[in-house]
């Protein structure tokens, strides 16, 4: 994956950190020696990187979603929708009702509305969460054994 | 003025009470400068000083301090190309910015004596409705009358459409709101959760020992929930780029 995208679509004259190596370099390929120096040089840094299982898109994520606060985070992420969607919609109903003088009608509406509202966002959350989560492991999969 | 008078200083809530550092007014507005107007400003400043610091020699084979800031760049340009694609080059500075912004708020709230700035809900909204109004716009600019269609789920008969339409409207608009709060929720959750169990090794005598370990740990646990948060923040901003340019859930 990571190898994969870094030799994308990101302009030369912005170029990532990432794409300076990988640009020099396919792992599998190191640069002969009457290539300059710094191609070589690449080429050590990316087959160093390569070997020791570093060559990943973002290395720090990756430490990130193995940590403590990993499963605390997505849980938050999910959660989080659905409650505030719920509370914030409810309240609006009330809100409405208020100024309408229809009590309670508005609020019950809003109350299944931002239910409704909340699912939605949470399914779509976990949705891209779990196409990022295949990705990951689809790119695992791939990476050939050095 | 009346926050600081009712909040017991040895509550666990104290430690987010806005102090004023001076007391401006400028035609009936309170316009002081807060504590919490210094930490953003020390967030900013930190951020920079950083990085132009750590990447001043740009030497090819970078050291110790230029790997991190390399790491940092190259963590959202990475983030950037993965979620928007090429379109997104464009906005690497704005999420880059707000990242760092947000990242070092958090950490700089992680250090004794200081202030936590993101467990304020005016704060987060802020951050959250700049991205919101950012996104609406580009979406509008970029597609006109088209970006309407972002509420329409395409394959949904028209009876169900009326049903359709308003939960989507209502998603959208839900979507600053649970940005902010979760950032907010997370940073005073945490904050709170340090001060309680504070005051229990200061309550527990000897027996403190015990809330004292858990302390090391939870800290542990907050600089990774302060990163974690930042980065979710961070990654959520691009998702709601990428709707926004290429019209899609």
């Amino acid at each position: 994956m990571a190898a994969g995208t870094a030799t994308g679509t990101w302009p030369s004259e912005y170029p990532t950190t990432a794409q300076l190596s990988s640009n020099m370099t396919n792992p599998r390929h190191p640069p002969s020696s009457d290539e300059p120096s710094l191609d070589e040089l690449g080429g050590r840094i990316s087959k160093a990187r390569y070997e020791a299982g570093l060559e990943k898109t973002a290395a720090e994520l990756e430490a990130l979603e193995k940590g403590a606060g990993a499963d605390l985070g997505a849980a938050w992420r999910i959660s989080i929708e659905i409650v505030v969607a719920l509370v914030v919609c409810t309240a609006i109903g009330w809100a409405l009702d208020y100024w309408f003088g229809t009590k309670p009608w508005l609020m019950l509406l809003f109350l299944f509305l931002g239910g409704a509202a909340g699912i939605n966002n949470a399914v779509r959350t976990a949705l891209r969460m779990d196409a990022r989560a295949m990705e990951a492991l689809e790119a695992q999969k791939q990476k050939p054994k050095s | 003025m009346s926050a600081e008078r009712h909040i017991d200083h040895s509550s666990p809530m104290h430690q987010f009470v806005i102090g004023r550092l001076n007391d401006w007014q400028l035609g009936g507005l309170d316009v002081s400068f807060s504590k919490a107007a210094a930490f953003m400003f020390g967030a900013v400043i930190v951020a920079t000083l950083f990085l132009v610091l750590t990447t001043s020699k740009r030497s090819m084979v970078p050291g110790r301090w230029q790997s991190v800031a390399e790491l940092w760049y190259e963590f959202i340009a990475d983030m950037i190309k993965e979620t928007i694609g090429s379109e997104g080059r464009k906005y690497f500075p704005f999420v880059f910015s707000l990242f760092s912004f947000i990242v070092m708020c958090n950490l700089l709230g992680m250090l004794p004596y200081s202030y936590t700035v993101t467990s304020h809900i005016a704060v987060t909204i802020g951050l959250a409705l700049s991205v919101f109004v950012l996104t609406t716009f580009i979406g509008i600019t970029k597609h006109g009358m088209h970006f309407l269609s972002f509420f329409v789920p395409k394959g949904v008969p028209f009876v169900m459409l009326l049903l359709v339409v308003p939960i989507e409207v209502l998603s959208y608009f839900m979507r600053p709101i649970s940005h902010s709060v979760r950032l907010f929720a997370n940073m005073t959750a945490g904050h709170t959760m340090l001060k309680v169990f504070g005051a229990f090794v200061v309550q527990m005598g000897v027996f403190g020992v015990l809330p004292f370990a858990l302390i090391v740990a939870l800290t542990g646990l907050e600089v990774a929930i302060a990163v974690l948060q930042a980065y979710v923040f961070t990654i959520l901003t691009c998702l709601y780029l990428n709707d926004a340019i290429h019209l899609e859930h």
